[in-house]
């Protein structure tokens, strides 16, 4: 602010404290309610600490309870009063539900005193007060009453809890209607306290790991505690799936507040609603595929959607580095919270994955995407493939809109037949359905200077993939790479036959070309006049941001695609130290969110991963776009709808 | 009386607005979209032609000191030093979309013509009074730090890099023996590396908590100004630290600026002996996100906003000017806008 503006709000401020009188004072809040029921907890902490201790120091120990011992014996009222000032809400709400579930949740050490999880009991028989041990009281309990509970407790034991735990049917609330019914219905099944064993064990050990890494180690006691802690809450997420162990914890905290249990499942994010049915499962396909470390040729079941889902909302880190290996493109990736904002505007249709970084020219991957969206083509990628699948993209495109230019990337040999070097059409990568992949073709040069049989042929294969010692690569073709630095521009690669290395073949040329018009001659040749020759899908030029709204609007599956800086669009990836510099960066919009109270759109940019699209404010979108147009040759503006 | 007073207090505070910072725009004499240096006396213009010519122009003179491709685009870096100019050529600047893809790298004896040819890769740098340069290439992941006289007295690092296939390592030179940069290591984790040229022995100086920051370095005589930003909302905060050549304790540095909020960066320094500049985030009382140019004093760690467009990007220096690009302009936010005062023929006084 300046010095004017300053004198402003200097003399309001003054104007304002010099009138007005003084406030009323504040009262004091009157004694009452909270001061009584924290006398009452005080008060029944000190006796019973008294009585304990008392019991305790005089050995009034009731060993091996008989079942008659146990049938006269009640729990000492000021003990009972402890366990319900003390204990969780939750655990009270069950025994508001099934009185028996009171001795199932002494069992499951759940209840607690005032002197901490209950080991012991105070019973009282005809008036004479002893501790017994919690485990001895419940097992005569159950010998004449709640009977089944003892049932119940062998089928939970470490023997069978695995077994029993799977064999649960865990259903998924749809809408609240539904979620209440499924809560009613977990609230009257005698297994709840046994359930909640599992999650409460689980956090109890995640606490005392927090403990322990701040505790003083010469504290062994202390430490001996906290470790068996810790083994138990082990040994419960070793055992239990994790959508079972995420479902255990909503449901146990949804039984004192039903929004507990139906939140996760009814939130407005789109993992919900892809989990739901209202979004594509594509969108997460290859997320959980990856995060599974599963074949993309698998399709996933509802329970890994389900597990999928829950782990993006518990962990929403996992999407910034998990989730796409294999596949190369910029890192870090946004979070998962993020990507569902983006994903709840999102209209792109991605039943693929590609890999921009083994690309390179992002006009490739560009005219990949828009392909793939309009043509509405299922693809069932993976590491090896990816990168042929988008290079094919570009030469159906350049076959189909007859662009004479011919296909820039060759494979060259020295043809000792013909005497002379030889250059074949090849797009890198294995493709089953082209003639001119990779693989085929440096088959075919194999063939031709004889260093393969003619029943022999190569296969693509990964350098993570690779491994000489099994048989399967011993013997054979193999075109060896590797997928984390592979792309067209630079991707050395090894070609072993029966374990030699093959040399002689080189790899040539870049899939150079206008992805917009650069000059008046050629524009037919662009990657713009392409599309719309072969697919006739027409671009339309979109100056503001109205203009891109309205054009989502009334277009409802179209898409948006441009050119722009990168230092504008990605300014935290690249940064401008010269004057005129611009890094040419293609991208597509498909959304409009507001994110803090801006406008932003939500964008793939030609080197982001596909399934992970960012928000990115509709200003530094302008401004990247306005930026190239000062570079174009013809001083073009390259935002584009297509449809 | 008393509410109508309040009343008309409640009005000016909410409509009276504070006068904007306003900022002069670059004017050059020539089209500003082919420039690529302009000297801050004016003396000396490199640009670009779209035949794909670089040209240099002094006293009037135009010399044409490379010829590539037609539409070939060139970045042209200077230091304080200007015994050089570092000129990237891309000749595939409009067909082939490769953010990493290796240009041509040439050097030019500063205000002269005189060009050769260095290397392929992407600059990173001229350090040491422009005694070195260096320059990356994405693909092999090595950094080349060079004499700009001999290419023999050349020395290359490999960066442990392969998570981000994008990351653009930053650079600085400690004195002639010590080159200071960034990588990633395997799980994505940025960190600050040390090399010695003459033992050839890299050690770390310093790793970030996680892989959703990143670091910045800049260096102003004997002292560095290094930055770390998050990128990711679930691990916010950014600091700017200061520590000198001589005690390179990057762990220990004294933070002379610090932020809940993930900022930009793109730290400045260099334009005088004090403040260093960057984007700064900033939120509203709702919440509303914007980014502008803000400057530290880091000697009082005072720190002022310095641009109120909103949604500022990057700034740069350019021989004692430094610019904020936005839109179609460039805001100067230090040093004179003087480039159309050169070169006036001088009025004749009669007497």
């Amino acid at each position: 602010m300046n010095f004017t503006s300053t004198c402003k709000t200097l003399i309001l401020t003054l104007l304002l404290f010099s009138e007005g009188g003084t406030f009323a004072q504040q009262s004091k809040t009157p004694p009452g309610v909270i001061e009584g029921l924290k006398t009452i907890v005080q008060d029944t902490r000190e006796k019973l600490k008294k009585e304990y201790q008392s019991l305790e120091t005089t050995n009034k120990f009731l060993l091996n309870p008989t079942v008659e011992q146990v049938k006269r014996l009640k729990i000492g009222n000021l003990f009972l009063r402890s366990i319900f000032l003390h204990s969780e809400k939750k655990y009270l709400e069950m025994i508001n539900l099934n009185q028996c579930h009171l001795y199932a949740l002494l069992e499951n050490q759940l209840l607690k005193s005032a002197l901490g999880t209950i080991n012991n009991l105070i019973v009282e028989d005809n008036g004479v007060k002893s501790l017994i041990k919690y485990d001895d009281y419940i097992n005569q309990i159950y010998k004449y009453k709640c009977q089944n509970f003892a049932q119940i407790s062998g089928i939970f034991n470490r023997a069978n809890l695995k077994k029993t735990i799977l064999s649960l049917n865990y259903q998924i609330p749809k809408n609240k209607d539904d979620c209440k019914l499924i809560l009613e219905d977990w609230k009257k099944n005698d297994y709840l306290p046994y359930l909640c064993k599992i999650p409460q064990s689980i956090q109890l050990a995640d606490r005392a790991q927090t403990i322990k890494a701040k505790s003083n180690k010469s504290d062994i006691r202390n430490i001996v505690k906290l470790n068996s802690l810790i083994t138990t809450g082990s040994y419960f997420k070793e055992q239990i799936p994790f959508f079972q162990r995420s479902y255990l914890k909503n449901l146990c905290n949804g039984v004192e507040d039903q929004t507990n249990f139906c939140a996760p499942y009814l939130a407005n994010d789109a993992w919900t609603k892809i989990f739901n049915g209202e979004l594509s499962k594509n969108y997460i396909k290859y997320k959980c595929l990856n995060l599974f470390k599963k074949g993309t040729d698998k399709d996933l079941t509802q329970l890994q959607i389900n597990t999928c889902v829950s782990r993006m909302k518990d962990s929403p880190s996992i999407c910034i580095d998990k989730s796409a290996d294999g596949y190369s493109s910029l890192f870090p990736r946004p979070n998962c919270s993020l990507i569902s904002k983006a994903l709840n505007k999102s209209r792109i249709k991605v039943p693929y994955h590609d890999c921009p970084g083994q690309v390179d020219n992002g006009a490739v991957t560009n005219i990949h995407r828009i392909l793939s969206h309009y043509l509405d083509r299922e693809i069932i990628s993976n590491s090896e493939s990816c990168q042929a699948e988008a290079n094919l993209s570009l030469l159906n495109l350049t076959v189909e809109a007859k662009n004479t230019r011919g296909w820039p990337l060759k494979v060259c040999y020295n043809d000792k037949i013909d005497r002379k070097e030889k250059c074949l059409d090849y797009i890198p990568g294995s493709l089953q359905k082209s003639p001119i992949s990779e693989d085929k073709v440096v088959t075919k040069i194999l063939k031709r200077i004889n260093s393969i049989s003619t029943s022999q042929s190569c296969n693509v294969v990964s350098k993570s993939r690779f491994n000489p010692a099994l048989l399967e690569y011993k013997n054979g073709c193999h075109i060896v790479f590797d997928e984390k630095t592979c792309s067209n521009t630079y991707c050395p690669k090894t070609i072993y036959v029966d374990e030699k290395k093959v040399e002689g073949l080189k790899f040539q040329g870049t899939t150079s070309f206008d992805y917009v018009p650069n000059n008046w001659r050629d524009q037919k040749k662009s990657g713009l006049m392409m599309l719309e020759e072969a697919y006739k899908l027409r671009s339309k030029k979109l100056r503001n941001l109205t203009e891109l709204e309205v054009y989502l609007r009334q277009n409802e599956n179209s898409i948006i695609h441009g050119i722009g800086c990168g230092e504008d669009i990605l300014p935290h990836v690249f940064q401008r130290h010269t004057f005129g510099k611009c890094t040419p960066l293609p991208f597509i919009l498909d959304g409009v969110v507001k994110e803090d109270d801006n406008k932003v759109l939500v964008t793939r940019t030609s080197i982001d991963d596909l399934h992970s699209p960012r928000l990115i404010p509709w200003n530094w979108i302008f401004t990247a776009v306005m930026k190239y147009k000062e570079k174009h040759p013809l001083n073009q503006w390259n935002l584009y709808g297509i449809k | 009386m008393v509410l109508s007073r309040i009343i008309f207090i409640i009005f000016n505070i909410l409509f009276v607005k504070a006068d904007p910072i306003a900022l002069p725009e670059l004017t050059t004499k020539q089209d500003i979209k082919n420039i690529r240096f302009i000297s801050s006396d004016g003396k000396y213009t490199y640009y670009q032609r779209n035949n794909g010519s670089l040209q240099f122009s002094t006293n009037y003179n135009v010399t044409e000191i490379l010829k590539l491709s037609p539409q070939t685009d060139y970045n042209i870096l200077v230091t304080q030093s200007k015994k050089y100019a570092f000129v990237e050529a891309n000749e595939n600047y409009h067909t082939y979309l490769a953010p990493r893809n290796n240009k041509s790298l040439y050097l030019i004896d500063y205000g002269t013509s005189k060009i050769k040819k260095v290397g392929e890769g992407q600059v990173t740098g001229i350090h040491d009074q422009d005694q070195w340069i260096s320059y990356y290439d994405s693909f092999t992941k090595v950094l080349t730090v060079q004499s700009p006289i001999s290419e023999t007295l050349k020395h290359q690092i490999k960066l442990a890099n392969v998570k981000n296939i994008y990351f653009q390592p930053q650079v600085i030179m400690a004195d002639t023996d010590t080159v200071i940069y960034t990588d990633i290591n395997k799980e994505g984790i940025p960190g600050i590396l040390r090399f010695k040229i003459n033992s050839r022995k890299i050690d770390l100086l310093y790793k970030a908590d996680n892989y959703s920051s990143k670091l910045e370095l800049c260096l102003n005589g004997d002292s560095i100004y290094w930055g770390e930003f998050g990128l990711d909302p679930l691990t916010k905060g950014s600091r700017i630290r200061s520590l000198t050549t001589e005690n390179l304790n990057f762990k220990d540095s004294p933070i002379i600026y610090q932020s809940q909020e993930n900022d930009i960066g793109q730290i400045v320094c260099g334009l005088n002996n004090t403040d260093i500049y960057f984007i700064k985030t900033f939120r509203n009382s709702i919440g509303k996100l914007t980014y502008d140019a803000f400057k530290v004093d880091p000697s009082t760690k005072k720190g002022t906003r310095v641009s109120e467009i909103n949604f500022a990007t990057n700034l740069f220096l350019m021989d004692k000017k430094l610019l904020l690009p936005y839109q179609d302009k460039y805001f100067i936010l230090a040093g004179k806008n003087n480039l159309t005062e050169f070169d006036k023929i001088k009025k004749k006084i009669i007497p």
